[in-house]
């Protein structure tokens, strides 16, 4: 349980460092954990028109690499599901906008170490337009078990 | 934000234009071709984002729709990157508008923004509307702009593109004087004159090359076989302009053309390993490409060792030595790639290889003789005119001094019997004695009485077939035109029937 509570912490942390990151980049804040049927999106900012939806990885050890590695296929797809769902409800699918990473490194003991801003990390998977795509096969694959 | 750049993709033998159409839009950032393209062009969108920013310039985080139309043709290679990548910034406004509009534009990018050469610049710069130049890679100008009244501009990478589409650098279209290139490229590495004896085989080749004749040789192994083949290409007249673009045009398709080789001004000489598939020998794939037959397209292929290629190899090429084309048909795409050939073979006699050979033994049973030979097929050896035994060579022929005639000379003669027959068959479709329908034996190939005889002891006393009697036919004419003779003479067709061994059951 201590584990678990700590990580959440650990999570918050990096976020609050993330959030003042940006507000002193002269990003504007819309939306803090927008939560959506899929999950949650760490942050939603406004840079200069453009709508950016950050993802924040907060890691206190180095152990397993650099924070940014745990956003995988299948993670940045989850985002990409949650950017869509907030485009779709706001109605603004033609608005310009992209998907950030925010990775930062924190001392065992919480201090503050390194912030890396990554822009435009996360991109549309277009495969599934071809066959033999990532989706395509996700989704037969899918369609199988359902059976 | 919608931008439209030329390029040009190659189907068969001739180019046709491309349109990529660049739209970029708000959304979720995403990258995505469209309009039937290949794996090749997929993956440039990893090397068209490396290379624009390598190049310094800026590559937009939005979203990019890249449309090639017609979209119903499927698109193949790498040259799209270049005409993709400046449609990316055209659609940003980095490029001067209506400035792409002249264009057609092709080329494979590097990572580092270098541009790498294409396959098929020179069809596709000969397919080029009059009113279009041509933006290719540096490495791919030289061999394009053998085109004339074409304006073909080479450049080494992305960076040097865009300076000269925004009109900050001037580029010169690249030059090239044909007829130094023709010249410079036209001499042969070889020379009948290395080869010491086998007089007779090389009259033989002679006649061959004169009346554009097919020919296999049958001798021991190590008696010359294949250093007379190589030798072929160099007796045959010189290739007229003509010839050399439709055979460097194919060979521009296939990829073989670098800056220091590219213009194919000799004839080819192509010797597929005996290995080789069907597929590989007239060409093929999904999406057909050309073959060997039509690498060799007015040259010479050369199949060593006959009898060891495959069967369904061999019988694939029955259709394109009769039609001097090659119509490759696939579930996706039916192409038909030139392919006039002459066809070269040879083959030992018996597996072993000394059956006609006076000083060695042969080993081989009757038997295995027969199945040897019969790897052969009778259709094929049909479309073979000339068969020549080449024999092994005595010590008198090697250690002498005395050399052969140099291919100039005997290429003087094969020049003057070629357009004899040129001259003759003015109103015909074909050109050489070889290619006589037997419908026009008779008009053609006026025997004289003695020949006449000859040929009726041959048929009767030989056992020479009616098909048989054809080629002998074509080939005194071309003897006879060897001889600058109208009328076909008794020692014309004497020499004829020498020429067919394999009829006369010398073998099992």
């Amino acid at each position: 349980m201590s584990v678990k509570r700590s990580n959440i912490f650990i999570g918050k942390t990096g976020e609050c460092i993330a959030e003042s990151f940006l507000r002193q980049n002269k990003y504007k804040v819309l939306e803090r954990n927008y939560k959506t049927p899929f999950g949650e999106i760490d942050l939603i900012v406004l840079d200069n028109g453009t709508i950016v939806f950050v993802e924040v990885k907060t890691r206190t050890q180095d152990d397993f690499g650099p924070p940014q590695v745990s956003v995988t296929d299948q993670k940045s797809s989850h985002i990409l599901k949650n950017a869509a769902y907030y485009l779709k409800k706001r109605h603004c699918t033609d608005e310009y906008c992209r998907i950030d990473v925010i990775a930062i490194n924190l001392s065992p003991t919480g201090g503050f170490e390194r912030l890396e801003h990554i822009k435009n990390a996360v991109c549309e998977n277009t495969d599934h337009l071809y066959n033999g795509g990532y989706h395509a096969r996700k989704s037969f694959f899918r369609k199988r078990y359902r059976r | 934000m919608l931008a439209k750049v030329f390029s040009a993709s190659v189907t068969g033998v001739d180019a046709g234009i491309v349109d990529v159409e660049v739209y970029i839009s708000g959304g979720l950032p995403a990258f995505s071709v469209v309009g039937l393209p290949d794996t090749a062009i997929r993956e440039s969108r990893d090397r068209i984002k490396a290379a624009i920013r390598n190049s310094g310039y800026k590559f937009p985080d939005k979203k990019i729709t890249v449309n090639l139309a017609p979209a119903d043709v499927r698109k193949e290679g790498a040259g799209f990157d270049l005409p993709i990548a400046l449609g990316i910034m055209a659609a940003c406004g980095d490029i001067k508008e209506n400035r792409l509009d002249d264009f057609i534009i092709c080329g494979e990018l590097s990572l580092n923004g270098d541009l790498k050469s294409i396959k098929g610049a020179l069809p596709i710069t000969m397919g080029l509307p009059a009113d279009k130049s041509v933006i290719i890679p540096k490495t791919n100008a030289r061999e394009a702009a053998v085109v004339e009244n074409k304006k073909v501009y080479g450049c080494s990478n992305l960076k040097e593109v865009m300076e000269y589409l925004n009109e900050n650098i001037d580029l010169n279209p690249k030059k090239i004087n044909v007829d130094r290139l023709y010249s410079e490229h036209s001499s042969y590495a070889v020379d009948f004159h290395d080869v010491k004896g086998q007089e007779h085989v090389k009259r033989g080749l002679e006649i061959a090359a004169s009346g554009g004749h097919n020919i296999l040789m049958i001798g021991p192994p190590g008696s010359g076989k294949s250093m007379l083949a190589k030798r072929i290409p160099t007796i045959i007249s010189e290739m007229t302009l003509k010839e050399s673009l439709e055979t460097t045009k194919i060979h521009s398709i296939a990829g073989y053309l670098s800056p220091k080789k590219c213009f194919i001004s000799t004839r080819p000489f192509r010797s597929p390993h005996h290995t080789i598939s069907d597929a590989a020998l007239v060409g093929g794939g999904t999406w057909p490409v050309p073959g060997e037959i039509s690498l060799a397209h007015n040259g010479v292929l050369f199949l060593d060792e006959l009898p060891e290629f495959k069967k369904n190899a061999l019988e694939v090429l029955r259709q394109p030595l009769e039609d001097g084309e090659i119509t490759i048909s696939r579930v996706e795409k039916t192409l038909t790639y030139p392919s006039k050939f002459m066809l070269v073979a040879a083959m030992n006699p018996c597996p072993c290889g000394y059956f006609t050979d006076p000083k060695k033994d042969c080993h081989c049973t009757p038997n295995q003789i027969q199945r040897y030979l019969s790897k052969v097929s009778g259709p094929l050896l049909d479309r073979i005119d000339i068969h020549l035994d080449v024999p092994r060579l005595n010590y008198e022929d090697l250690s002498g001094k005395r050399c052969g005639e140099t291919s100039e000379k005997i290429r003087q003669r094969v020049n003057t019997a070629r357009q004899i027959q040129i001259k003759r068959f003015e109103s015909e479709r074909f050109t050489f004695n070889s290619h006589l329908e037997s419908s026009l034996l008779e008009k053609y190939c006026v025997l004289e009485k003695d020949a006449e005889n000859i040929l009726k002891t041959a048929i009767l006393e030989l056992g020479i077939s009616a098909r048989a009697y054809d080629k002998i036919l074509k080939v005194s004419r071309t003897i006879a035109d060897l001889d600058n003779k109208d009328i076909i003479g008794a020692h014309h067709v004497s020499e004829a029937i020498g020429y067919r061994n394999l009829d006369r059951n010398l073998w099992a």
